[in-house]
């Protein structure tokens, strides 16, 4: 079996999934930030893309050049049908995992931090 | 789309990563600059954002090891392990990169002047091949002087080599008409050729060609302007082109409107101002009256300042000067005076020509600056060898675990890179910060070709001098690395006692005394210069200009001597005013005007050889400036009959003439119009330094203005105030109310004059004492640091020396003796620095030689005791150590 897959890997191959036809680093960068808060750079977001390419999991081509990118390509990502079960696999895992743990992580938290509101 | 992304991260990118996600992660990039950030955020949070995606980018990029070749990764390793211990060290990198900043920034700044005044071609099309050329007379002393235009029929005759000549005249003021009032303004008339060969097009309409040659007569007269007076006179209108403007109440056509901040550079005994409002062309024929009586130079009949020359592709300046030779010897044949004055033609590369002033204080601020980043490397490598000692266990251990010498090595030196380059980073904006000061109020006495900025090639050369400066100060502690690795240091074994560290102090001792003594001779020449006496007394003196081009009011001397006498009694009857003269051009205002004369007996081609200041006055000048009268009396009205002539001369003209006060009642002979007449020498003035506060005493003669009545003239006015400058209006409503339409203009205390004489000895001065000190404190601190540190490591020792009776005064004594003999070696190799560097200065210093005796023991004396400080200070708190303390293991 392969590899399983990272946190960051399976955050960006939903956001691929999520764009569908138009999945380039921008809006992938965009769509991570804007619903999990977690700013990330192009070059990290290249560097896992890259790596799942390796592996069979996305496959990309270029697409047309435009001028606000100062006429360079943009590079499409598509999730190849192994990707697709991947993370199909990595999801199910957390979620069965997840099952049920909500109200207990909830009642942890109050424990640990009792005012959250006031901060650390 | 107006904002671009910052170019420095973009170049960072391409170089770190390879092509294909450079590409990618640009294009990324800029789309989100350019869609989301500008708009949404502004340039400057764009551009924050911009820099920190890139940094983040390349962070991920580079740490990537996928396509990473091996020496990379290990580097990258490397630089992550440095950067990781430039933060653990926050103190240590902070002086070592603020240290080396300072150096670099500081070269970085002086080296963007030296590139855009000495190594930049000049701003016109292929300004290499732009030549200019003077002529040399074997009887005068001069190297050289202006050739006269007429001479240019024959040049183009005789020469095959050259594209076309040039002549450029002297600038005259003129009044144009306005939008409202008439405006003053610089006028200078050249050569319709001029802009040909230059290779500057007008930025609106043309700029002189054929059409505009002056043939004599009916012809309408055509003018150039300047693209700022048209902006600030005619708003930046383009109908102006082909329309009528009033010069000097004359009709004349706009042709153009030449580009923006277009200077015509020359050099500066030229005596070009650097903004000439407006050209008008001028006729080599109307010249030629001048060559038949005998090529006398004087200033209303040939007032050339230069002659520009382009030579054709492959003409090499050899093959140039060979034609030139020829033509002169044809000249000499031709022309009675050049035979019998020995003519000879000298052509100059331009550049050369118009930067050769500028060379010496350039080269020893250049010189200067490269001390203080020699004296910056050696604190920082002093800094990194005092740390290495700390870490030789480290490295022991690093070595004993499998790490090669090579490893090791390679480490420090990611290391000593971490600091260059962050050294580098805060040096290059320092740099940026100044230059951008400098772009604004730059010296005026410095070329004006090229604008100083910080572009690609001073950018490479702050990154060539942070590498050099890596290896400077990163090589000493890699080097004593290589000895690391047999083991016996993982206990923390016996260490060497520094003789590196040692040297380097020296060397800094030396280095620093050679810039002070240059800093020295600097002052002690200001001291000098402060007291030459300018031969007038500026104090309280005001100084403005008029000009008389008006042709319909003012046509002819009568008409201008009678505004001149109404006006001079009006200033001198203003509240506040006790003295108000005329002269034709004042002194250290760098307009020059000279003359050749000659005294009775002297045969005609003689008289080139003696050249004098010829100013045109009305008696009140010598009140208003103080100038002593030495004997015989000032011009009165007696003076102003038209059926002779009379002259003033000064103590330097009596002398030369042989005649000192008996000159009153001898004739002096000078040209006028081209034609030679004899004036009556009525009296002999004191001495004034006219063109410089430097350079020897030109002798002047001074004639009455009502026989010349130049048309360009400046009032000198004393007043009895505090703050003259109060009278400003008054002056101003004085001139007025006699003629509404003359503009007064450059109304100035004369002292503004004689302070811009000094400026750029003045400017040397400042900067290199500013260096000087930056070393002398580099040097200090240096020296601080050694001494602190050894005697930390020796507070055993001392320990057991307190311990065993030696007193505290003897331990301090025996610290500092140690380091004054270090002194006294750095003292002594920076006299001889000094010898070497003095020579440098040689040009800039006035009645003080380069190896002045008093300034060098000044120097070593101050060096001597801050070197003592230095030590002492450190030596005494080991002195005060608890012995019990001391002999405890650490």
């Amino acid at each position: 079996m392969a590899a399983a897959l990272g946190e960051f890997e399976q955050l960006i191959l939903l956001a691929v999934v999520r764009l569908a036809d138009n999945a380039y680093g921008v809006r992938i960068r965009q769509e991570i930030e804007t619903r999990t808060g977690r700013a990330v750079s192009p070059g990290a977001i290249y560097t896992a893309l890259d790596r799942l390419e390796t592996r069979s999991l996305v496959r990309s081509r270029m697409g047309t050049a435009t001028p606000e990118r100062g006429g360079r390509r943009k590079k499409y990502y598509t999730v190849e049908p192994k990707g697709a079960a991947a993370l199909q696999r990595a999801m199910r895992a957390m979620a069965q995992m997840a099952e049920g743990v909500e109200p207990r992580l909830a009642a942890l938290r109050a424990r640990t931090f009792p005012a959250p509101e006031r901060g650390r | 789309m107006s904002h671009r992304p910052p170019h420095l991260p973009r170049w960072l990118i391409r170089l770190c990563l390879s092509r294909q996600s450079a590409e990618v992660i640009l294009g990324d990039l800029d789309e989100e600059f350019h869609v989301e950030r500008i708009p949404r955020e502004g340039r400057l949070r764009a551009h924050l954002w911009y820099w920190r995606q890139a940094v983040a980018s390349l962070a991920a990029g580079t740490s990537a090891p996928r396509q990473n070749t091996h020496w990379l990764r290990s580097m990258a390793g490397d630089a992550r392990i440095a950067l990781r211990t430039a933060r653990k060290h926050p103190g240590f990198t902070l002086t070592a990169a603020l240290t080396l900043g300072l150096g670099i920034a500081s070269s970085t700044i002086v080296f963007s002047v030296v590139h855009a005044v000495l190594l930049r071609p000049l701003p016109y099309r292929s300004s290499e091949a732009l030549t200019l050329i003077w002529q040399r007379l074997a009887t005068t002393e001069a190297n050289r002087r202006p050739m006269p235009a007429v001479d240019i029929m024959d040049l183009e005759r005789r020469t095959t080599l050259f594209e076309g000549f040039a002549a450029v005249q002297r600038p005259t003021w003129a009044t144009v008409s306005g939008t409202d009032a008439p405006q003053h303004i610089t006028m200078a008339r050249a050569s319709v050729d001029l802009f040909r060969l230059l290779g500057v097009d007008a930025a609106v309409g043309r700029a002189f060609d054929q059409r505009d040659q002056p043939n004599g007569g009916d012809a309408v007269l055509t003018v150039l302007l300047s693209y700022e007076l048209w902006q600030r006179v005619y708003g930046g209108d383009s109908t102006i082109v082909n329309r009528g403007v009033q010069v000097n109440g004359q009709s004349a056509i706009v042709v153009g409107v030449l580009p923006r901040q277009f200077r015509l550079v020359l050099p500066p005994d030229v005596g070009m101002p650097e903004t000439i409002d407006a050209w008008i062309p001028m006729s080599l024929e109307s010249t030629r009256g001048v060559r038949e009586t005998q090529r006398l130079r004087d200033q209303d009949s040939d007032d050339t300042g230069a002659v520009v020359a382009r030579l054709r592709s492959g003409a090499t300046l050899t093959a140039a000067q060979t034609q030139l030779d020829a033509a002169a010897a044809h000249l000499r044949e031709t022309v009675p005076f050049y035979r019998e004055a020995g003519l000879r033609l000298l052509v100059f590369p331009m550049h050369t020509d118009v930067t050769a002033h500028a060379r010496p204080v350039l080269t020893a601020l250049m010189g200067a600056v490269i001390l203080v980043l020699l004296i910056a490397c050696a604190n920082v490598a002093n800094l990194m060898l005092s740390r290495a000692a700390y870490r030789r266990r480290e490295m022991a251990l690093r070595a004993a675990l499998g790490a090669t010498r090579t490893r090791l090595m390679t480490h420090l030196i990611a290391e000593a890179s971490v600091i260059g380059v962050a050294g580098g980073l805060l040096g290059v904006g320092l740099a940026a910060f100044a230059t951008d000061l400098f772009a604004t109020y730059r010296p005026a006495w410095l070329p004006a070709g090229q604008t100083v900025s910080l572009n690609t090639t001073v950018l490479g050369f702050a990154a060539g001098v942070t590498g050099i400066a890596v290896v400077a100060f990163g090589l000493p502690p890699a080097w004593q690395a290589r000895s690391t690795g047999n083991g016996i240091h993982v206990r923390g074994g016996p260490e060497r006692r520094g003789g590196m560290r040692m040297g380097l102090v020296a060397a800094e001792i030396a280095l620093s005394t050679a810039l002070l003594i240059g800093a020295g001779l600097l002052l002690r020449t200001a001291t000098r210069l402060a007291a030459v006496d300018p031969g007038f007394d500026a104090t309280g003196v005001l100084v403005f200009d008029l000009t008389l081009r008006n042709t319909d009011r003012y046509r002819g001397p009568a008409a201008r001597s009678a505004l001149v006498r109404d006006l001079e009694a009006r200033l001198r009857d203003l509240p506040g005013v006790a003295h108000a003269g005329l002269v034709s051009r004042p002194p250290l205002s760098g307009r020059l005007w000279t003359t050749e004369y000659g005294r009775p007996g002297q045969a005609f081609p003689q008289w080139p050889g003696n050249e004098a200041n010829f100013r045109m006055i009305t008696g009140a000048f010598f009140d208003a400036l103080r100038i002593p009268l030495l004997a015989g009396q000032t011009f009165g009205p007696a003076h102003d009959r038209q059926d002779r002539r009379f002259a003033i001369i000064d103590r330097a003209m009596a002398d030369r003439l042989g005649l000192d006060t008996a000159a009153v009642g001898e004739p002096v002979g000078f040209p006028v119009d081209g034609e030679r007449v004899w004036g009556e020498i009525v009296g002999v003035v004191e001495n004034v330094r006219y063109e410089s506060l430097t350079g020897g005493v030109r002798e002047t003669i001074y004639v009455p203005y009502r026989h010349e009545a130049s048309r360009d003239i400046s009032f000198v006015v004393r007043t009895d105030v505090s703050d003259p400058t109060v009278l400003a209006g008054r002056i101003r409503h004085a001139v007025t109310s006699l003629d509404p339409a003359l503009p007064v203009h450059g109304l100035r205390p004369l002292a503004v004059d004689v302070r811009q004489a000094t400026a750029p000895m003045r400017f040397t001065l400042v900067a290199l004492s500013t260096f000087a000190v930056a070393a002398l404190l580099l040097a200090a601190i240096g020296l601080y640091g050694v001494v602190s540190f050894n005697t930390a490591r020796r507070r055993h020792e001392l320990g057991v020396r307190i311990a065993l009776g030696a007193g505290r005064t003897a331990v301090i004594v025996m610290v500092v003796r140690q380091y004054a003999t270090v002194a006294i070696v750095g003292i002594a190799g920076g006299l001889l620095a000094a010898a070497v560097f003095g020579n440098v200065l040689r040009s800039l210093l006035f009645q003080v030689a380069p190896a002045d005796p008093a300034t060098m023991a000044v120097v070593s004396g101050l060096i001597f005791a801050v070197a003592l400080l230095a030590s002492f200070l450190p030596a005494r708190r080991a002195s005060l150590v608890d012995p019990v303390t001391a002999l405890r293991p650490d």
